[in-house]
C-alpha cells in the first residue's frame, strides 16, 4: 500500500510546499518505516525530490555540531556525548537509523493485536505508557543538550572499586537550580538501599537527592540541586529514603 | 542510480560539506536557539529522540501536518540563519 500522497514512480517537476516537507521529514529520519521506504523508492525516480532531500538533508547534517561546544575539556565532552548517544540510534548520522519504535522492539505485539481485543487494550496502555515515559526521557535529553549547548560545566565521575565499569558525569547548567546526573552502568540494589547524590564543599558533603537504578544502562536524572559551589561529586549507597551524611561505599566520585 | 546509493549521494552534497567545516558548533546552537520554539521542539524530538514525525505529534498534542510543517520550517530556517552567520570572503 502506498502511504505517499502521490504515485512513488512519478516525477515531480517543481518543488512544492508538500514535497519540502516529505523532504525534511525524511531529513530529520522521523517518517515511520512504511513511508520511509516508499519515500526512499520515489527518490529513485524524482530528480526534483532528490534535490530537496539533499537540501534539507545538509541542514539536518549540521544539528550535531551544536553538541560540541561542552566545556571545560574535550576529555569530558567526548565522555558526556558518548553517555548520552549510547541510548540515541544516531546521533551523528540520522539517516539511516535503526528503528527504535515500539513494533520493532516487540515484534510478537502485532499478531496478538490481531487475535484479541484485549489485547489490543491491555497494548495501548503499554504504548501510552512507554511514551509518556520516552516524552519524559527526550525532555531530559532537550533539556541536557540545552545545557550543554549554552556552556554548561561538566564534572566526569569515576568508578570506584565497589562498582568498577560504571561511570557517570554531572552537568550543571549556567542558571537554574536544576542539575543533571547521567549515570552508566550502575548496578542494582538489595531491596531497602537506595543510590545517594552528593556535593561536595570546603564544608563538607550535602545530599542532592536518592534514586534506584532504573535497571536499564543508562539513566539520565534530574536533580534539584546546585552543583555550582561544589568541589567535587559522589553517588553513594545509602539506606533507602537516604542519609544526613555518607555512611555507605561510594560507587562514584569526581572529578578525580 | 542503485537504491543503496541514493542516500549516500544525499547525504553529502559538496556545498554542505564547505558549510559544515567553515562552522563552529557555537554557531549551530545558537542558530538552534534562535528558531521558534515549536520548530526546535519538534527537530529536536525527531533527531535526537528517534520520534517519527506521527510520535512528535502525539507527544506534543499537535496535528502531524503541523509538526512537518515545522519540521520543514525549521530547517529551512536554520539553513538561512547558518549561512547568514558565515564569515563573507574578504571580510
Amino acid at each position: 500500500m502506498n502511504v505517499l500522497p502521490f504515485d512513488p514512480k512519478v516525477s515531480h517537476p517543481l518543488p512544492t510546499d508538500d514535497l519540502e516537507e516529505l523532504a525534511a521529514v525524511w531529513a530529520l529520519d522521523a517518517m515511520p518505516p512504511g513511508e520511509r521506504a516508499a519515500y526512499r523508492e520515489h527518490l529513485v525516480e524524482c530528480s526534483t525530490c532528490q534535490a530537496l532531500a539533499g537540501d534539507f538533508g545538509g541542514s539536518a547534517d549540521l544539528i550535531p555540531l551544536a553538541t560540541q561546544r561542552v566545556q571545560p575539556s574535550a576529555n569530558l565532552k567526548s565522555r558526556i556525548l558518548a553517555l548520552v548517544a549510547s541510548t540515541r540510534p544516531a546521533m551523528v548520522a540520522p539517516r539511516p537509523r535503526p528503528f527504535a519504535g515500539f513494533w520493532q522492539k516487540r515484534p510478537w505485539a502485532a499478531p496478538a493485536l490481531g487475535l484479541l481485543a484485549v489485547t489490543f487494550l491491555a497494548l495501548t496502555g503499554i504504548l501510552q505508557a512507554e511514551l509518556r515515559q520516552r516524552n519524559s526521557q527526550v525532555s531530559e535529553q532537550e533539556a541536557l543538550l540545552a545545557s550543554i549547548s549554552a556552556g554548561a560545566s561538566v564534572m566526569n565521575l569515576s568508578a570506584t572499586g565497589v562498582a568498577p565499569g560504571a561511570s557517570g558525569a554531572l552537568v550543571q547548567p549556567q542558571a537554574g537550580n536544576i542539575a543533571y546526573l547521567i549515570v552508566k552502568d550502575l548496578g542494582r540494589l538489595p531491596s531497602g538501599q537506595e543510590y545517594q547524590v552528593w556535593a561536595i564543599s570546603s564544608t563538607g558533603p550535602t545530599s542532592a537527592g536518592t534514586f534506584a537504578p532504573s535497571g536499564k544502562p543508562q539513566q539520565i536524572l534530574t536533580l534539584e540541586a546546585d552543583f555550582r559551589g561544589a568541589d567535587k561529586v559522589g553517588v553513594s549507597i545509602e539506606p533507602r529514603g537516604g542519609s544526613p551524611a555518607p555512611s555507605g561505599p561510594i560507587v562514584l566520585f569526581g572529578p578525580g | 542510480m542503485p537504491i543503496d546509493e541514493v542516500q549516500d549521494a544525499l547525504s553529502t552534497p559538496d556545498v554542505w560539506e564547505e558549510v559544515r567545516r567553515s562552522l563552529e558548533s557555537e554557531q549551530v546552537a545558537d542558530a538552534l536557539q534562535d528558531l521558534p520554539a515549536e520548530q526546535r521542539e519538534s527537530i529536536l524530538l525527531a533527531f535526537f529522540g528517534g520520534y517519527s514525525y506521527a510520535e512528535v505529534a502525539r507527544l506534543t498534542g499537535t496535528p502531524p501536518g503541523t509538526v512537518k510543517g515545522r519540521m520543514r520550517l525549521g530547517l529551512k530556517k536554520l539553513r538561512v540563519l547558518l549561512t547568514d552567520r558565515q564569515p563573507k570572503e574578504g571580510r
